[in-house]
């Protein structure tokens, strides 16, 4: 009985979360040829699978802040994996020398201002934040 | 005591349990052997594969990202345990990276593991490829199943071995000492199995204890037989020597008369050769073989003792040989009845008594009756003519011209005369016929003539013809007698001897007075001749 309450709380504060949530796009410069990327492409863009776009040009990742709740939301939709996981996933490679994190730049303002700066650069951030000076090509929930 | 080793209780229980022990072992060595050897394979798949779980996030980022370094790492990682002779990581996107020995790789004993992406579950990104070292996987389970085996076999042979060790030493050892023991102790001894030492409460002992049980139990009956069978022996000894040495002869017999047992004085009495004594028939030894069977018969129907004098056949009335027998029934063991009879010699004493008797019936001249004993034989005979109702005739005969002849030529010729006539007229009659020296000169007769009167005067004129012949004096002279003759016939004068005789008397006197030499029939009435 005890837990059955529990469990009802937890799916509440869930479901108030979810829709407390903004919602993430993935956003490019207005240049870059491509206009919608699939899950699949986003994933290996954001793995380091990925590291040219298809014009041959260097992809510029931008990462948000580890702490941020736009970067844990990010991966956990994307790949269902936590900020902490991916860490570890990055920190496995970083020997290698052949592939290596995105940069990480701070808050929503910051990536809108890189990837409307930068042809090659591809962003995550809150939709709300978005504007005309840069394009949505996928939406991460 | 000789047993074949092979044949031996603590050898072929060696043996059985050495064989059992080596069969059960080798069955097991090899049940186990490869038992654990296909373990120890199982086993190295099983590390195979808890090494590629240990790698596989490792394998799959590689493989994601075709990231040769991180490729390398891994392959390197898992081709450097030595059940693994080769590894390598292939990415679906061409991305290939190797280790170990390259030459090793062999498709059909490969083993492939798949990878998947990292981040999309369920996609397929590559393969890991292993090559098992399997020369030494084998060779390691080989080494595991061997020291396995090895320790089982040590086991059973030494549990084996301290069996075989118990059953000799608890067990085979004492059983064989007794066996030797009880094989030398002769029945009826005072040797005794001895108590073993440490088996005094199990099996063993109470086995000891019985069999020496049995053992006394069988000296006290044989010493008891064998003092039985000494008095016994001397009891028959005792018995043989009274049988043997007997006076009187001791004879068994079956009921027909057959000589079943004898003893020597049996054929000494007899007079038969003791080997001929068994094949005769007892009866037939005797002259009057009805009387013999007539006793054995009582003594077998009556069961009382029945005794006689019976007379040895082949024995003529000078030598005849006499024998008391005392017949009595006896039952054999078979249960037969049998006759036993015992038989001593009385022909002296039957002798003795015959002429005993002889001298006091006989006349010692004539051999005839003398008138005592001739007064019994003349009542007998007239007692029978009276049963059987026959006539019979008594005749009294006296001598004419007797007296001139005893004084003219003496004594000696007078008696020669006496015995000549009574040798005639003894065998003029017949057998039946009674004849008595009545007194010096005078005999009496007593014939039985037949039917009737008429054979009277037959016989009476042949007594007249036969006293009548010359009679030899013995002094080289011969003379002459007559007789007369007085006749009184029974039943026709009289029923009493007495009266008879003096009927035959007065007629012998009338015979005299009418001249001598003739016979006179007695008549009541008038006197005639007849």
């Amino acid at each position: 009985m005890k837990s059955r309450c529990r469990i009802l709380t937890v799916l509440i504060f869930a479901w108030v979360a979810t829709a407390a949530r903004a919602e993430l796009v993935v956003v490019v410069n207005p240049a870059n040829p491509a206009d919608s990327l699939s899950r699949r492409e986003v994933v290996d863009l954001f793995m380091g699978r990925t590291q040219y776009f298809a014009d041959g040009s260097l992809v510029l990742r931008l990462d948000q802040q580890p702490q941020s709740q736009e970067r844990q939301d990010f991966y956990r939709g994307l790949v269902n994996k936590s900020v902490a996981e991916v860490n570890a996933y990055w920190a496995k490679l970083l020997f290698s020398g052949r592939a290596s994190p995105p940069q990480v730049v701070d808050g929503n303002k910051a990536v809108l201002a890189a990837v409307r700066d930068n042809k090659n650069a591809i962003g995550y951030m809150d939709s709300a934040a978005v504007d005309d000076s840069v394009k949505v090509v996928a939406r991460v929930d | 005591m000789s047993i074949k080793p092979l044949q031996s209780f603590s050898v072929r229980s060696g043996l059985i349990l050495l064989l059992g022990a080596v069969l059960f072992t080798v069955v097991l060595s090899l049940y186990f052997y490869y038992r654990i050897f296909e373990e120890q394979v199982a086993r190295a798949d099983q590390q195979i594969q808890q090494l590629v779980a240990t790698v596989e996030k490792s394998a799959a980022v590689a493989a994601y990202l075709d990231n040769e370094e991180l490729a390398a790492e891994v392959v390197k990682g898992l081709a450097s345990n030595d059940i693994l002779a080769a590894t390598s990581l292939q990415s679906d996107s061409g991305m290939r990276v190797v280790a170990g020995d390259l030459s090793r790789f062999d498709e059909s004993r490969q083993r492939f593991f798949r990878l998947e992406s990292p981040f999309l579950p369920g996609e397929s990104i590559g393969r890991l490829s292993l090559q098992p070292n399997r020369q030494l996987i084998e060779q390691n389970a080989r080494e595991v199943a061997r020291v396995y085996v090895a320790t089982l076999v040590a086991h059973s042979l030494l549990l084996t071995l301290l069996g075989i060790a118990i059953l000799y030493w608890r067990l085979a050892l004492p059983v064989n000492l007794l066996a030797r023991r009880l094989h030398t102790i002769e029945p009826g001894s005072v040797d005794r199995l001895p108590l073993l030492e440490g088996h005094h409460k199990d099996e063993l002992g109470q086995l000891v204890g019985d069999i020496n049980s049995l053992l006394d139990a069988t000296q006290l009956t044989l010493e008891g037989e064998r003092r039985l069978r000494q008095y016994v022996e001397s009891v028959e000894r005792r018995f043989r020597l009274i049988f043997d040495h007997a006076s009187c002869g001791i004879v068994l017999l079956d009921p027909r008369g057959r000589i079943l047992f004898s003893n020597p004085s049996f054929s000494r009495i007899l007079g038969l050769d003791e080997t001929a004594t068994g094949n005769s028939n007892f009866i037939y030894l005797f002259d009057d073989a009805v009387q013999v069977r007539r006793l054995i018969l009582h003594a077998v129907t009556e069961h009382t003792p029945a005794s006689e004098d019976l007379q040895l056949s082949g024995t003529r009335a000078g030598g005849a040989r006499w024998l008391h027998a005392l017949f009595s029934s006896v039952r054999s063991e078979a249960d037969e009845v049998l006759v036993e009879c015992i038989l001593y010699d009385v022909s002296e004493r039957t002798r003795r008594e015959q002429q005993t008797r002889q001298d006091a019936e006989r006349d010692p001249l004539t051999q005839l009756y003398n008138r005592r004993a001739g007064e019994q034989r003349l009542q007998a005979a007239l007692d029978q003519a009276r049963t059987d109702q026959q006539l019979c005739a008594l005749m009294l005969i006296d001598l004419d011209r007797f007296k001139p002849i005893n004084d003219t030529y003496g004594h000696d010729a007078g008696d020669r005369v006496l015995v000549t006539i009574a040798q005639r007229i003894s065998q003029s009659l017949r057998n039946q016929d009674v004849v008595v020296r009545w007194g010096g000169d005078e005999f009496v007769v007593l014939v039985f003539p037949g039917r009737d009167i008429d054979g009277v005067p037959r016989v009476a004129g042949k007594l007249l013809q036969v006293i009548g012949q010359p009679v030899d004096l013995g002094i080289g002279r011969s003379d002459q007698v007559g007789a007369s003759i007085g006749v009184a016939v029974f039943p026709l004068h009289g029923q009493q001897l007495g009266d008879l005789l003096g009927k035959a008397d007065r007629a012998m006197y009338q015979a005299k007075e009418r001249g001598r030499n003739q016979y006179l029939l007695y008549q009541p009435s008038a006197l005639h001749k007849a």
